[in-house]
């Protein structure tokens, strides 16, 4: 991933002033004696040393190209595929027909939240090799195709047979998508369920125990 | 090349500091050089008591001692080369420059011993009593101003020009700054 990163950059205004120093003494000083070397050293140092504490610092942007999962092979698929949910956002602009173009941009934003959620858990990236490697760059596939029949200027049979093809899939294509991007919580929401039950037998119990008038524990 | 960016300014800096030291070694040499060409031709204290004039008057009295030569029709190749050193002495004390002022020196030394030896061959010669002391008064005023020159300001100077010369930083950019080492004038 690439990242604009705001860094200080050390300022040419003090290596100028050394270099200006350097001039007049050239100009005006007595340069055949070692003590006017020793004189222009120190003054060099001192003046190069004042301005940099004296000068407002400078900064310049920089893009970075940083790891976001720290494994190279995971930044690589998930470069690959923020840039093509990023074509499908591009194709899905294109198009004139409001409903396919919505369809599209569904799919295009659960991408988006598949790859979030991917970035800041990368240990579940190898589970979803089938997404990177198949789903996304298949429906990117067939859209760029749907986008350049639609762009033809004659619309034989078969090219408006294939786009309605296309058109009549994307509902499908979201609702995998949808399943994709769902089945990333799926320990999570069974795990919450597992909690719920097990909160509800207990909450069962402590009642069922007060009703009797006698707890677990005191009976212990 | 972006001027604001520091890396082309501290290779702009180094660059200027390089020139910088080349430079103003060369101007502080010159300004030297100047000082020992004008204790050379006025004098320390511009009065004109200076190393130019006692070349000049050692050059005077080797014409003087060629006038007495002619005199007596005498004519030998010290005389000869007594006249072509004092000729080009002249000529060279005409034009001043520190190249100048070490082949002065060289032909002051040549002049020296041709004189001796002319006046030792003249001093035979000569039968009026006006003329041998004429000839001795040149000797004596020749190797006089030799004795002066050797304690001329223009020495002291040399010396301190040589000793300069040889000092850092000045060893080092003598490449640049083409300063040469000083000849002593005198006998």
């Amino acid at each position: 991933m690439e990242k604009k990163i705001r860094q200080e950059k050390p300022s040419a205004k003090p290596y100028y002033a050394v270099s200006v120093l350097w001039i007049l003494a050239a100009a005006f000083l007595p340069m055949h004696k070692s003590f006017t070397y020793i004189i222009l050293v120190i003054l060099s140092i001192a003046l190069y040393i004042g301005l940099k504490k004296v000068l407002p610092k400078e900064y310049e942007e920089i893009i970075m190209e940083i790891s976001e999962t720290g494994n190279p092979e995971y930044d690589l698929m998930l470069r690959e595929a923020d840039k093509n949910t990023n074509e499908l956002i591009a194709c899905a602009n294109e198009i004139q027909d409001p409903q396919t173009k919505e369809g599209l941009l569904s799919i295009a934003s659960k991408s988006e939240a598949i790859l979030s959620y991917l970035t800041k858990h990368p240990e579940l990236i190898s589970k979803y090799r089938k997404f990177f490697n198949y789903y996304l760059p298949t429906t990117l596939k067939l859209i760029k195709s749907y986008v350049h029949y639609k762009s033809l200027p004659i619309q034989e049979d078969n090219i408006q047979k294939a786009s309605k093809q296309i058109e009549d899939a994307i509902p499908m294509l979201d609702s995998t998508f949808s399943s994709l991007y769902n089945s990333l919580f799926d320990k999570q929401t069974i795990d919450v369920t597992t909690e719920l039950s097990a909160f509800e037998n207990i909450s069962d119990l402590d009642i069922n125990i007060k009703d009797e008038g006698v707890s677990i524990y005191e009976t212990k | 090349m972006k001027l604001s960016n520091y890396h082309v300014a501290r290779i702009l800096m180094i660059v200027v500091i390089i020139a910088s030291v080349i430079l103003g070694n060369m101007r502080s040499m010159n300004q030297e050089t100047q000082k020992i060409l004008e204790i050379f031709e006025v004098g320390e204290d511009k009065d004109g008591l200076s190393a130019r004039n006692d070349l000049l008057d050692r050059c005077n009295d080797s014409m003087n001692m060629l006038s007495l030569a002619n005199r007596y029709n005498y004519s030998s190749d010290p005389v000869i080369e007594l006249n072509d050193i004092s000729a080009e002495m002249k000529m060279l004390l005409s034009q001043a420059s520190l190249k100048n002022i070490n082949k002065l020196a060289e032909l002051n030394s040549e002049l020296t011993n041709i004189f001796d030896s002319v006046y030792s061959e003249l001093k035979t010669k000569i039968s009026k009593e006006t003329d041998r002391k004429l000839l001795t008064g040149l000797y004596d005023d020749f190797h006089s101003t030799g004795n002066i020159l050797s304690r001329s300001d223009y020495n002291q100077a040399a010396l301190e020009y040589n000793e300069l010369a040889q000092s850092f930083p000045n060893n080092i950019l003598s490449l640049f700054n083409r300063s040469q080492r000083l000849t002593l004038l005198g006998e």
